[in-house]
């Protein structure tokens, strides 16, 4: 493996991301193997410890949609940063996996409910105030409100009701992506040990020059 | 089976490593990772996903030094959350690393005396 073979799949694994972050990327492997010929490494050799371009760009891949998911806090931000970590091909978030489609189900279902009572409490707020007097919906709800100032108090107790629900399945979501976030991380494979006779050369270089 | 708990091991302490490394110094890259990798065996090109991690999570800055020689060389400094990131770490590390000694030593002292009684 030369340095422009490792170079070129590491942008492989790190295609799809902002130009910028893959250059920067990029950027710091240039560097240090250019730093490892300056102190006098071959540079088959500097490449071979570096390791696994492609298992590489998929950690560097997962850390940087989770950058963008901590700056912007959208769906899609939040999505790729849990794809990206699945991605890492953990057994264990495989396991997680349909705990996690289960409570963004129920959560998904909770706040579309809430809008839709903030809905029905807008249109009900909207015909008491127009004073529709045979309103089907003023009639749903005619035992609680016998006037009109009760329903529209009624119907403005709904939507508030349901602007709170609102919030806390949204504040619930945040939490359940960054305990995904945080799951994925500890399942990073950071680690894998080069090959040994990739290691070993150097290691001796070291002791002789310490010794 | 060695070889897992050894994996699992140095996946663990590699964040508190390059924080003590740190907190000795400011260093770049290349320095950090010759030091995990002579020391504890780390692939060398780790480095970066790790670093890049911990300056997410706000425990590391980076900032640019210019060098006489070729371009400009990014150093890495702890910020005052990963100081104390550290010094807790360490504190867990510390007590663990005791703790763990600890039984094992019980361990072969009691196999001595199960040898002795039995002899």
């Amino acid at each position: 493996v030369t340095r422009k073979t490792f170079i070129a799949a590491l942008r492989d694994g790190l295609e799809g991301l902002p130009a910028e972050a893959v250059a920067d990327v990029v950027g710091d492997y240039e560097a240090h193997i250019a730093e490892a010929q300056s102190r006098g490494r071959s540079e088959a050799e500097v490449v071979a410890a570096l390791g696994d371009p492609a298992r590489i760009a998929h950690e560097l891949r997962a850390e940087i949609l989770v950058r963008r998911w901590q700056v912007k806090r959208d769906p899609a931000a939040a999505l790729q940063a849990v794809v990206a970590l699945v991605g890492l091909g953990t057994a264990n978030l495989v396991l997680l996996a349909p705990l996690l489609a289960i409570v963004l189900a129920l959560l998904v279902a909770f706040g579309l409910t809430a809008l839709g009572v903030i809905g029905s409490g807008a249109l009900l707020l909207f015909a008491a105030l127009s004073g529709a007097p045979d309103s089907a919906l003023r009639e749903l709800f005619a035992v609680a409100a016998a006037d009109v100032s009760g329903s529209a108090l009624l119907a403005l107790a709904l939507a508030a009701s349901a602007v709170a629900g609102l919030a806390a399945s949204l504040l619930l979501g945040v939490a359940l992506v960054n305990a995904a976030v945080w799951y994925g991380r500890l399942h990073y494979r950071l680690i894998r040990p080069p090959p040994r006779q990739a290691v070993e050369p150097q290691v001796t270089k070291l002791t002789v020059i310490g010794s | 089976m060695t070889e897992a708990l050894d994996v699992q091991l140095k996946k663990g302490v590699l964040d508190l490593c390059v924080l003590a490394v740190l907190s000795r110094g400011e260093s770049y890259a290349y320095e950090i990772a010759q030091r995990l990798t002579a020391q504890i065996g780390m692939g060398e090109g780790t480095i970066y996903p790790l670093m890049r991690r911990l300056q997410n999570d706000g425990l590391v800055a980076t900032y640019l030094v210019e060098s006489s020689a070729g371009p400009s060389r990014k150093y890495y400094r702890l910020t005052k959350a990963g100081k104390v990131a550290y010094r807790k770490q360490k504190a867990v590390w510390t007590e663990f690393a005791r703790a763990v000694d600890e039984i094992c030593e019980d361990q072969i002292r009691d196999s001595k005396d199960v040898h002795r009684r039995s002899a």
